[in-house]
């Protein structure tokens, strides 16, 4: 059973990682694309 | 960087086009009929023990994939694999599983077995893979072996039935 | 937010904004929290051992992959019916999101099938609807792409955004429709907690609400960033028509 954990530890890191990497995209992403749309345009909620 | 000119799209604006919304309608119900075709043979992804053998000489030796439930107190090792009887809906028949068996192989487990049965015209299934098939029932081992303690200490591993055979007479 | 209201300058050049700080945060603590209960506090199931852990994981994954497929069929509707673009954006965001939520539940089920079943994957009626459903993912993401006129390519996307909550109600229903490998629902069953106990339920639970949170923040920001990449699109094209008349003008 103990070799279990390395499935475990495969797929959550899978969901972490992931989660966090397309998190950090997003926001890079939105950075950059920020600079080239005007402030009035671009007020958030 | 998407500031490239596209100079085909200014004039043409809010003019619908048709012709590739029907081209993509076409392939959008291709492909739904393609997902019904492949879901619709779904329905005999597997036969349970008692089917198999009441379907036994349409079958023949035809490969196809087998449910049931592995009996208690038949499971031997054999010398390339493992042999042990497979049951369901009172219907039991002997099977030679050739390689190794997953990690959660057990007694009075649900396996699915893919293979066919054995030339010789007996009802013995011929498996070489074997699939575990789980339940989606989930209890917590700790209680498990609290509850066991308080019946005075035999082990039950799997849903409250023994997982080895101590009651199995050799 | 005090500083947007007057000063053009302090908007920050970003997609967040105090909520989604506030969301992420919270995102962030019970995501913690899932961790704390989903590997170390709750106990090992009795017949899969320490494996169950992946499903804390895969299960709320899927969840919120099916949400993120009614988002984006309810926005596609919207946009075809009522031309709202706002809503065509939400779909956009949510079917991009919806995708990387299917792609996760494939992967920790494929990982947790190896060690349960004995093998990663199997051509039963629930793996393969979902294998489906991550390609119609992609199919709406590549045509929503694809070089075209915007509201071409908007109107195309939305079409096949139609088709994502019928794929849905198959991967849902494949279960029980037809023999799988596959289990059936656990939770829905005989009312909640009847088929799973104490704290692995609690576990799941906890899953769903951070999982839940992590799906907020990331529909709130690539909602923003989609309505970013319109505005940047609609830029280009009016750079582009100024330039086309400025030619005219000089020849």
């Amino acid at each position: 059973m103990s070799g279990n954990w390395g499935y475990i530890a495969a797929a959550w890191i899978i969901v972490f990682g992931g989660l966090a990497g397309y998190a950090i995209r997003t926001i890079v992403r939105g950075r950059s694309l920020s600079k080239q749309v005007p402030a009035e345009k671009r007020r958030w909620s | 960087m998407e500031l490239t000119p596209r100079t085909s799209a200014a004039p043409r604006r809010g003019r619908p086009r048709v012709l590739p919304l029907l081209v993509l309608g076409a392939l959008l119900l291709l492909g739904g009929f393609l997902v019904v075709k492949a879901l619709g043979s779904a329905s005999t992804f597997y036969r349970n023990v008692d089917e198999a053998v009441a379907q036994k000489n349409s079958i023949g030796t035809k490969r196809f994939r087998l449910q049931g439930t592995v009996a208690p107190c038949t499971v031997e090792r054999t010398g390339d694999g493992v042999s042990f009887a497979v049951t369901y809906n009172g219907v039991e028949i002997p099977v030679h599983h050739v390689g190794d068996p997953p990690e959660m192989f057990k007694e009075d487990q649900a396996v699915l077995l893919e293979g066919h049965f054995d030339a010789d015209g007996s009802e013995t299934f011929d498996s070489d893979l074997m699939i575990v098939k789980h339940s989606e029932v989930y209890k917590a081992k700790e209680s498990e072996r609290l509850a066991a303690a308080d019946q005075g200490g035999r082990v039950p591993v799997s849903n409250g039935q023994v997982a080895t055979s101590p009651g199995c007479a050799q | 937010m005090t500083t947007q209201s007057s000063n053009t300058l302090a908007v920050p050049d970003s997609t967040g904004s105090r909520g989604t700080r506030i969301i992420g945060v919270l995102a962030l603590l019970s995501m913690a929290a899932l961790a704390l209960f989903g590997l170390v506090l709750s106990p090992p199931d009795a017949s899969q051992g320490e494996v169950v852990r992946i499903l804390y994981v895969h299960v709320p994954s899927a969840t919120f992959a099916y949400i993120g497929c009614f988002l984006t069929t309810f926005g596609s509707a919207m946009y075809l019916w009522r031309r709202s673009r706002w809503w065509e954006l939400v779909a956009y965001a949510s079917a991009e999101i919806a995708t990387v939520f299917t792609a996760i539940v494939l992967v920790t089920g494929m990982i947790w099938g190896r060690p349960t079943w004995g093998v990663y994957w199997v051509w039963d009626a629930r793996l393969t609807s979902t294998a489906m459903l991550l390609l119609l993912l992609l199919g709406y993401l590549a045509v929503r792409r694809l070089p075209a006129d915007h509201e071409v390519r908007t109107r195309r996307a939305a079409i096949v955004g139609l088709l994502l909550v019928p794929n849905v109600m198959i991967v849902r229903q494949s279960v029980q429709w037809w023999r799988t490998l596959h289990q059936k629902p656990t939770l829905l069953a005989n009312g909640v907690g009847a088929k799973i106990e104490g704290l692995m339920l609690f576990s799941l639970f906890i899953g769903f609400i951070a999982i839940g949170l992590v799906f907020t923040w990331l529909l709130i920001h690539r909602f923003r960033l989609a309505w970013l990449e319109d505005q940047v699109d609609e830029a280009g094209l009016d750079v582009a028509i100024a330039e086309r008349r400025a030619e005219g003008a000089a020849s």
